[in-house]
């Protein structure tokens, strides 16, 4: 008895060494340890033994079960082990293949630069307004202390829908509106879209621009200086220097324009600046009494400032952009890049 | 305009580099646009003064001229007959290079040494052709550099003028301000007139007739010019300043516009009827050929220079070609007037005739330098045409333009400024632009500001003179203390900002067209005559037939915008566009809407992914994102009947029953006249999504107990609209019922034909308890049953 216990004890590890695949190893485990396997077989035999002999024959029977079931469950973690290691090795993709994924689309470059003005200012405490595009020619023009047959109209090239009745050529109007619609203070600012009738490498037909407001007591010059100061380091970097001369608006005096230090040379003068080393960005001023009177605020009382800039011209000049056009082509190559 | 910088140097005495200069005037409010520098190929030419003349002892045709250059005495064989002695000459010393780069040197001629060359105005190419040398005014300086005296070398400043400031549309207007800037001297022009002893009187009467348009008219005779071509420094200074040589008469009245910035006019006195001057308005049906030789029709607002019976000139614009000044021309009449600014406006838009005159005489010449201007010209006129200028200007001006009396409180200048000015600077200030300025009390001032300025006119006006001449660098930079409010974006601006991120990230691009269509692409899209998308606002001056009205739908852009990207080989366009559109109906009216364009394959070429073209759902799920994120559920899709797009593949979205924008594929039609193909678009009216924006939100508890959901397919009718379907099932409105869905649409072997299978899933919960199998079945099994019965289905 002890020796068929020994004989089946070697001849299952035996054949536990041959096995690799979790199934044939099932089959061996009832082989030797099923309901009608080896060890099983032995406990019947168990029976046709003395009486006295049964414990200690029976004792070593467990001893091998116990034996064996642990060296099948040995054999089968070993073979699962490996299994794993082969299915992962076989689950090896190119991973340099592109990933799959819906590209998602960009805003347009003049939307982003302006919603990016439009947060600057808003921090400032600038409030968002705006007003048509198809202006009377009181709110583009007269309100705006540039009568009929005024000089000054020759700047803005303008396109009309009746005598009366035009395309805005600036978003100035608003200014206007604003004022009528409440009393001071005022702080707005008006991004929109204008017209005027030129076109060419440097002028579409279409642009846009974003104008401010501030009206209140004691506003000064200075004031202008600092709110455009602000936003000009932010928006171009804290390091842009920025300088402010004097110029022409019938709705602003003093006048000014701005000019920021070429992006390109940094002053130190090359084409796009016309070896100026000076880029001009917006017209701004102290609005003219004669526009407040307009709006019938006390001008002795309130006095504020306005400014104005081409979206465009700021744009191009940020991701120095060559071709105004570019903007309204809309080649999906050059929405891609921004 | 373009400025000389050597001519400015006559009027001041500057030592300021063309560089340097341009900076202060760009900071003075004139901003330089451009420096160009004017070069000379001619080297080692001088002035020099002729000593004597002798005839070459063995040619009859050449003399033998002693010259002086200055430092030493030189022989030079000569050619020409047109000097004597005393005379100042250009002098190429030996290895001076002339016109052509040709080089001269020492040389024998019929055996006697030429120490250098006496230079023609042709042979120093100043001129096409020219007779004789060169002979140079007598007070030229003997010695000097021809190219510093002739101003060959210099630059040329282009100088943007604002439309406030026709004073310094002149030389010397530029001058006078340079001065007031830098604190330099001016120097003016020295102007005799020299009269004869006869008076103008007796040859010629002025009569305004019309003073509110004419305020002031002056004129003068100069009897016996010779009219020829100019002298080179009258006509390179004309050439760079951008004007172009008539003849010496004609030359001098521009020469005194640029230099003085008065415009005049030459007449032939003897072309003048009755040689008189009537200033009025034209007559009905007068004509007049203007100096370019163009018939002009009047108008009766029109101010016209007459003679007794005919215009002779369109006043302040252009001169009549029946006086103009010509080679016969012997006795001159010279205006210089001053004309009312919006007139003279008026009457060139409508002629469209812009020229130097009208556009000083627009902006506001200066009356009161109608006399100097007059005297300066006459002066030139006899000095180089000859001729005698005749004993006085008839010059009418029967009310003096006065310049109004300002008053300036200096507190209210300084605090507009930003800055503490001392009331002594300030007045220096005004004093240096050639203000009159008087303490009125202890804090204001009496300021009467000079003829020349007319753009001086309110306190205003001052403190923006003080500011520009003290310098804007050295205002300084301070925010403003006004109390603190939080600025603000509207709603509208939040409902736009969340649809624009939602179709970015779905994959479209922004994209901005210009607002202008053109009445034939509505033909294209089919639009009916009567439709609203006719109701267009039109353009009076477009600028070509293809933007010639405004739009009423982004949708011809968007299609624009995609043929240029299909054209350049972009092949997956997914745009969208927000924008205004414009009707005109009762009044103008704009409304905004939100546009988007798909066509070409679902993804971008890809390994791994189907290549299929976009269809319907594509654009659909699009539609449905925008409608979710702004918050909005009770939305329902209708077919549409628009009749640019496909009637079995087209919607119209309707919010509450409104209707508020379509979507679907471009009609067969459309495509075919485009020549574009599977083009899918929608356009919605943001307007009208805003008003059912919801931007709050509210927390929902979640769902305690399971749900519980049951499939079933339907066999009905091929031509039912599933949502009909849907709708009759959310009808029940079962409290149970959380959720319907269609998860798949069949048609094919196992359906009879005419028929399609819809399967749903409804999906089960209630908020009080765990629902049982048994009891959902019984809801699920009648729901079933009525939906079989109101479509005529068949469970499949």
């Amino acid at each position: 008895m002890e020796k068929r216990i020994e004989i089946i004890r070697r001849n299952a590890l035996e054949e536990l060494k041959a096995v690799s695949e979790e199934r044939s190893l099932q089959l061996l485990k009832s082989k030797y340890l099923g309901r009608k396997g080896e060890v099983s077989g032995l406990i019947k035999e168990i029976m046709l033994l003395p009486v006295e002999k049964r414990p200690y024959f029976g004792k070593l029977i467990n001893e091998l079960k116990d034996y064996l079931e642990g060296e099948f469950e040995k054999a089968r973690k070993k073979i699962r082990e490996e299994e794993k290691k082969k299915r992962i090795l076989e689950e090896r993709i190119d991973i340099t293949l592109p990933g799959r994924r819906i590209i998602p689309g960009k805003k347009h470059p003049l939307t982003q630069i302006t919603e990016e003005m439009i947060e600057i200012f808003v921090r400032m405490g600038f409030t968002v307004e705006e007003g048509p595009e198809i202006e009377t020619d009181y709110y583009n023009f007269e309100a705006l202390n540039i009568p009929k047959d005024h000089p000054a109209r020759d700047m803005q090239d303008t396109f009309y829908i009746t005598d009366d009745i035009i395309l805005r050529t600036h978003t100035s109007p608003v200014q206007i509106r604003a004022m009528l619609k409440k009393g001071p203070p005022i702080r707005i600012i008006a991004p929109g879209t204008v017209y005027r009738c030129d076109s060419d490498i440097s002028h579409t037909p279409m642009f846009h621009q974003l104008e401010g407001l501030m009206v209140d007591e004691g506003i000064s010059f200075a004031h202008l200086k600092g709110i455009l100061t602000q936003f000009v380091k932010i928006f171009f970097g804290e390091k842009t220097a920025l300088r402010f001369r004097p110029s022409f608006f019938p709705f602003t005096e003093p006048s000014a324009e701005v000019d920021i230090e070429c992006v390109l040379c940094m002053g130190k003068g090359c084409r796009l600046c016309k070896n100026s080393g000076w880029l001009e960005i917006l017209g701004a001023g102290m609005v003219h009494p004669r526009v407040l009177e307009e709006v019938r605020y006390d001008t002795e009382r309130y006095t504020g400032f306005a400014f104005g800039m081409g979206i465009e011209r700021i744009c191009m000049l940020k991701y120095g952009i060559n071709d105004i056009r570019l903007f309204f082509e809309n080649d999906l190559r050059f929405l891609k890049q921004f | 305009m373009k400025v000389s910088y050597n001519w400015l140097k006559d009027f001041i005495d500057i030592d300021i580099p063309p560089d340097e200069l341009a900076q202060l005037l760009t900071n003075t409010g004139f901003e330089v646009e451009d420096i160009q520098r004017v070069s000379s190929t001619i080297k080692d030419v001088t002035v020099a003064h002729i000593v004597s003349i002798e005839q070459h002892p063995k040619a009859d045709r050449l003399s033998l001229c002693k010259v002086s250059d200055g430092k030493s005495e030189r022989l030079i064989v000569c050619g020409a007959k047109n000097m004597k002695s005393g005379d100042k000459v250009a002098l190429a010393l030996p290895g001076a290079i002339i016109a052509g780069g040709r080089r001269i040197e020492r040389a024998e001629i019929r055996g006697i040494v030429s120490d250098g060359m006496l230079c023609s105005e042709e042979e120093l190419g100043l001129s096409e052709r020219s007779e004789g040398i060169m002979i140079l005014p007598g007070d030229a300086p003997v010695g000097m550099d021809i190219n510093a005296y002739l101003g060959l070398e210099d630059f040329i400043l282009e100088v943007n003028i604002t439309p406030n400031r026709p004073d310094c549309m002149s030389i010397l207007g530029i001058a006078r301000e340079i001065a007031a800037v830098a604190g330099a001297q001016l120097s003016f022009p020295l102007i005799r007139a020299r009269e004869c002893d006869e008076g103008i009187e007796d040859y010629t009467r002025v009569t305004i007739e019309d003073g509110d348009l004419c305020p002031r008219y002056a004129a003068r005779i100069i009897r016996g010019v010779s009219i020829g071509s100019s002298p080179f420094w009258i006509r390179s200074r004309l050439e760079k300043c951008g004007l172009r040589s008539i003849n010496n008469v004609v030359d001098i009245t521009n020469y005194v516009l640029l230099e003085m910035g008065h415009p005049l006019h030459a007449f032939d006195y003897d072309l003048l009827e009755g040689r008189e001057i009537v200033i009025r308005k034209a007559r009905l049906g007068e004509r007049i050929v203007t100096l370019d030789g163009v018939m002009r029709d009047l108008d009766t607002e029109m101010l016209m220079i007459c003679d007794r019976v005919k215009p002779v000139a369109i006043a302040g614009i252009m001169g009549g070609s029946n006086t103009e000044v010509s080679l016969d021309t012997k006795n001159i009449l010279l205006e210089s007037a001053y004309f009312n600014p919006t007139s003279i406006r008026k009457t060139s838009k409508k002629l469209g005739l812009r020229t130097e005159a009208s556009q000083r005489f627009e902006r506001g010449a200066d009356p009161e330098n109608v006399i100097a201007a007059i005297n300066r010209a006459s002066q030139l006129i006899s000095e180089i045409c000859g001729g005698e200028i005749l004993k006085g200007i008839f010059d009418v001006y029967p009310q003096d333009i006065k310049s109004p009396e300002i008053i300036l409180r200096i507190d209210r200048a300084c605090m507009l400024i930003g800055l503490k000015i001392s009331a002594e600077e300030i007045k220096n200030i005004l004093r240096r632009l050639g203000m009159n300025v008087k303490d009125e009390t202890e804090n204001t001032l009496r300021v009467i500001p000079p003829s020349y300025r007319r753009d001086i006119e309110i306190e205003e006006d001052l403190v923006e003179e003080i500011a520009r001449i003290y310098g804007y660098e050295k205002i300084p930079v301070s925010l403003p203390s006004a109390e603190i409010i939080a600025g603000s974006v509207t709603v509208r601006e939040e409902a736009e900002s969340l649809v624009r991120n939602t179709l970015v990230s779905s994959g479209y691009f922004e994209v901005i067209n210009y607002s202008f269509i053109y009445p034939e692409i509505l033909d294209d899209l089919k639009i009916s005559h009567d439709s609203n998308y006719r109701k267009y606002v039109t353009l009076r001056n477009p600028l070509s037939r293809k933007q010639s009205i405004m739009r009423t739908t982004l949708i011809p852009g968007l299609i624009e915008s995609m043929k240029t990207n299909i054209n350049r080989g972009n092949r997956e366009i997914r745009i969208f566009e927000i924008g205004r559109v414009f009707f005109f109906d009762e009044g103008i009216r704009e409304e905004e809407r939100i546009g988007g364009l798909a066509c070409g394959g679902r993804y971008e070429s890809l390994w791994n992914l189907k290549d299929v073209d976009i269809d319907f759902y594509d654009i659909k799920g699009v539609v449905e994102t925008i409608v979710d994120v702004l918050g909005i559920d009770n939305y329902e899709f209708y077919p549409a009947s628009m009749p640019f797009l496909h009637p079995g593949k087209s919607a119209v979205l309707k919010i509450n029953n409104m209707e508020v924008g379509f979507l679907g594929l471009l009609h067969p039609d459309v495509e075919e006249r485009l020549e574009i193909h599977n083009v899918f678009i929608f356009e919605l009216d943001i307007g009208l999504l805003r008003k059912y924006f919801r931007p709050e939100r509210t927390f929902t508890e979640l769902p305690r107990y399971p749900s519980l959901y049951r499939d079933v397919a339907l066999i009905v009718d091929e031509s039912l609209f599933a949502n009909e379907v849907l709708r009759a099932i959310k009808q029940k409105k079962h409290p149970w019922i959380e959720d319907v869905k269609i998860f798949d649409v069949y048609k094919g072997d196992q359906v009879p034909s005419g028929k399609k299978s819809i399967a749903f899933r409804i999906n089960y919960r209630s908020k009080e308890k765990t629902l049982l199998d048994e009891e959902v079945n019984l809801v699920h099994n009648e729901i079933i049953k009525e939906v079989v019965e109101k479509f005529g289905a068949r469970v499949r």
